[in-house]
């Protein structure tokens, strides 16, 4: 009988869960959506284009992957997406429209491929969203942009850099974001100002034989990739390859991995693992004092997360190099951009990152689309990605390029050829951005050879997120 | 057969069959969004009835059975981008080779029992997912590691397997299920049926009488991984992208598992009605509140499993199906010494 009544009490328990999270679902759907100001709404009500007095709704669908291996990354897309949609409404909403209010429809991709595919076919068939926006994971956004090329809905791609998503003649796949041709392009040129500005670190490395590098990467869609392009463009300069190390996601040591690097003992290290794995990763290079003279690199993802500097000490991530997938001097800059990393600090603890950028320029770019086509026709719509075009130095009312790309403007493919990142190293705990010169941090230079200084290392450390002195 | 006699036939299965009406008619009336969950129901009713054939009449627990349905997707799927076979014939030769992949995967894990048989399938789809993921090519052929196959959209073309619609998927699944079914209906009520019920009872007796344990659980096992690349050629197919990391996955196995085990593992329509209710489910609470709390919906799909296994841990098929009898015997009014006829001429 005991049994009996606890497990109605429990069934009790779950009804009234499931009944009082299908309330809060209700009620956050504007808070998610992150509905015009009232202001904004009257004035939107009293001024419509159409002549009528009902505000109309546009609504963007997201995909993200809010759980699963790539949770934090996916948050933090999702924190920048609705903050852009918070402040579109209350900036008026969609003007061309008569005020239109900006609904956002967010789901989990589960960082699963199928489950992301069905999530974007819902939100083409269940929530007739008018373009949408993910999802973060290449492996995700390959098959889940086809779905919606099928149903014929915009598609923004954001965070996803396999080649191929803008390589196979969708026109109503659009990537804001950058390759991952563009991403190796980017690191090996921040390798080529390393030499450049050592000469005689290259001449070391000359006498030794040759520049020789490691690639150690997560055995996924987007690892394999990365490592794949690389050993391409450095084959072509003649760098000899002394370790292809593929690794399952989800190891809790990585010390085989970090001793076989230091038997190779490569110039450079290339790795590129999410957040959980890169931890591990980094920590396993710094105790085994691993100090290759042209430094670790890593290809963004984890290395980019928030959650990897709370987890990893300063001196673990100390003269590493990073790929960011933004221009990290953005805050420093432009007032805007700074306002927005404060607006974003006071709401979610976290000073922007790329991910963040991320969302918040993917949402930004949708909003701008659907303004500039003035309706919700998906053809419009599709159009006026076709001919978008946006530069930086424009974005000072609009804030749409908060990852800082010079411009947005999409090829025949789709592609957004002006996306790029920032090659960065960590000094004494700061980021300083080295290259490209829009982005560089004034008065640093890169520190290589990597100094043997364990002992020491961290100990002048700033927290993450600190500011640089710009010199 | 006369009229009381049709009747008879009726009693008891009156909701049965409703729901089988309710699977056949109903997506044909409901929006695309609503067919798309009730294609998941029937794909993951279809791969647990798989894994059941093997698992729930031998007893054992696979947990890696997401294999079979990957070699299902591949092979289909490497024919038709390297070979242009149709996926129609292909899934034929992926469940021939699946088949005997299976049978050799059988013949040194069915000498282990319980955990350790468990334990092994775990590592077997673990092997599996890690080769792929890190080899472009096996035997030559190209399987495209860790990027995975990707299938063009060529239009809607019956003999591509590529539908415009989600209802032609939806009942080129409703067709492999129904063969599955049957399938598991004629062992359940075959020899084999009865060897393996006695193997599952009690192997060592069932040995003493001359069963050879290992040749009968042999044969489920063909005939599970046989239907099972069925299933993995429609998720090819279907989603036109075959990556290792989830196909392969612990995951895929494990929901497999639960599916049937939360069904009713040994029953003929358990795993199907597990996936009925436990699909919608994850669906509802995955589109509801995936994006506004993420994880809330793993949390409670958790619990519920938790409470089930706890409280049926045969599964909910004879919980359902006594329900829905005995709301039939009230609705109809019928007596209990015809529903106790009815049960003797059901045995």
């Amino acid at each position: 009988m005991k049994t009996r009544k606890l497990l109605r009490l429990l069934t009790l328990v779950i009804v009234m869960m499931l009944m009082a999270t299908g309330c809060v679902s209700q009620t956050a759907a504007p808070a998610a959506t992150q509905a015009p100001t009232e202001q904004a709404a009257t004035e939107a009500t009293t001024e419509p284009a159409t002549g009528s007095t009902e505000v109309p709704v546009v609504k963007i669908g997201f995909v993200w992957p809010l759980t699963g291996g790539s949770a934090t990354i996916g948050q933090q897309h999702s924190d920048g997406a609705l903050a852009a949609i918070e402040e579109a409404n209350a900036n008026g909403g969609i003007l061309s429209m008569g005020g239109a209010q900006i609904e956002a429809v967010v789901y989990d991709s589960e960082t699963s491929p199928d489950v992301g595919s069905s999530r974007v076919e819902t939100l083409c068939t269940k929530d007739n969203v008018d373009i949408v926006v993910g999802c973060y994971n290449s492996a995700v956004t390959f098959p889940a942009s086809e779905v919606a090329q099928r149903y014929s809905t915009p598609f923004i791609s954001m965070g996803g850099v396999k080649n191929e998503i803008t390589e196979r003649g969708y026109e109503w796949v659009f990537r804001v974001n950058n390759k991952a041709s563009y991403d190796v392009a980017e690191m090996l040129k921040g390798i080529d100002l390393c030499l450049t500005t050592y000469p005689d670190v290259a001449a070391d490395i000359e006498s030794d034989g040759g520049l020789t590098y490691a690639l150690v990467y997560e055995s996924t869609d987007w690892g394999s990739d990365n490592a794949r392009i690389w050993k391409e463009e450095a084959d072509k300069r003649g760098w000899t390859c002394v370790l292809d190390e593929p690794v399952t996601s989800g190891q809790s040591d990585m010390s085989p991995q970090a001793l076989k690097i230091k038997k190779a003992n490569p110039d450079v290290i290339n790795f590129s693992f999410y957040t959980n794995d890169a931890i591990v990763f980094t920590k396993a290079l710094y105790a085994n004092k691993i100090n290759p003279r042209l430094g670790v690199w890593s290809v963004g993802g984890g290395s980019q997360d928030a959650a990897f500097y709370q987890a990893c000490s300063p001196a673990e991530y100390e003269y590493s190099f990073v790929q960011e997938d933004w221009n990290v001097s953005m805050p420093y800059l432009y007032d805007w951009a700074a306002k927005i990393s404060e607006d974003c600090y006071a709401k979610n603890g976290y000073y922007i990152t790329s991910f963040y950028a991320q969302g918040w320029t993917a949402a930004k770019v949708a909003i701008a689309a659907i303004e500039a086509a003035g309706t919700t026709d998906k053809e419009a719509i599709k159009t006026a990605l076709q001919n978008f075009d946006v530069k930086l130095e424009d974005c000072a009312d609009s804030h749409i390029i908060l990852t800082g790309y010079p411009r947005i403007k999409f090829d025949e493919n789709g592609q957004n050829t002006y996306a790029s990142g920032t090659i960065i190293q960590y000094q004494n705990g700061v980021q300083i951005g080295l290259s490209p010169l829009t982005a560089a941090t004034p008065g640093y230079t890169p520190i290589i050879p990597i100094p043997d200084d364990f002992a020491t290392r961290g100990s002048n450390s700033k927290p993450w997120g600190t500011k640089p002195d710009v010199k | 057969m006369n009229t009381t006699e049709r009747t008879n036939f009726f009693q008891g299965k009156i909701f049965a069959i409703l729901g089988v009406l309710i699977l056949l008619v109903v997506p044909n009336f409901v929006s695309t969004n609503v067919q798309i969950v009730f294609i998941l129901i029937l794909f993951y009713g279809l791969c647990a009835s798989c894994w059941n054939i093997v698992c729930g009449f031998v007893g054992e627990l696979s947990l890696g059975h997401a294999v079979f349905l990957g070699f299902g997707a591949y092979i289909s799927t490497l024919l038709l981008m390297d070979g242009s076979l149709s996926p129609w014939v292909g899934m034929f030769i992926a469940a021939i080779i699946t088949a005997a992949f299976g049978v050799i995967v059988g013949l040194p894990c069915f000498r282990l029992h319980g955990p350790y048989f468990a334990l092994t399938t775990i590592a077997l789809g673990e092997l599996i997912r890690i080769f792929v993921e890190n080899n472009e090519k096996v035997f030559g052929i190209n399987i495209r590691g860790a990027m995975g196959l990707v299938l063009k959209q060529t239009g809607n073309q019956f003999i591509a397997f590529e539908f415009a619609n989600k209802i032609t998927y939806y009942y080129v699944l409703v067709a492999f299920v129904a063969v599955t079914i049957l399938v598991t209906w004629l062992i359940k009520n075959s020899k084999l049926g009865y060897y393996l019920t006695a193997i599952k009872s009690d192997p060592d007796a069932a040995e003493s009488l001359g069963i050879k344990l290992t040749k009968y659980k042999l044969i489920a096992m063909a005939i599970s991984c046989f239907m099972i690349s069925f299933a993995g050629t429609f998720y090819a197919q279907y989603f036109r992208y075959v990556g290792p990391t989830r196909i392969f996955s612990h995951d895929m196995s494990v929901q497999i598992a639960l599916i049937a085990l939360v069904g009713g593992q040994g029953t003929v329509f358990g795993p199907l009605l597990g996936a009925c209710l436990l699909v919608p489910i994850t669906e509802f609470l995955s589109e509801e509140f995936g994006g506004t709390m993420p994880g809330l919906h793993l949390f409670i799909y958790g619990i519920m499993m938790v409470l089930v296994v706890l409280y049926m841990p045969q599964g909910i098929y004879k919980n359902v199906t006594g329900f829905f009898k005995k709301l039939e015997y009230k609705i109809f009014g019928w007596d209990k010494a015809n529903r106790k006829s009815i049960g003797k001429g059901v045995k």
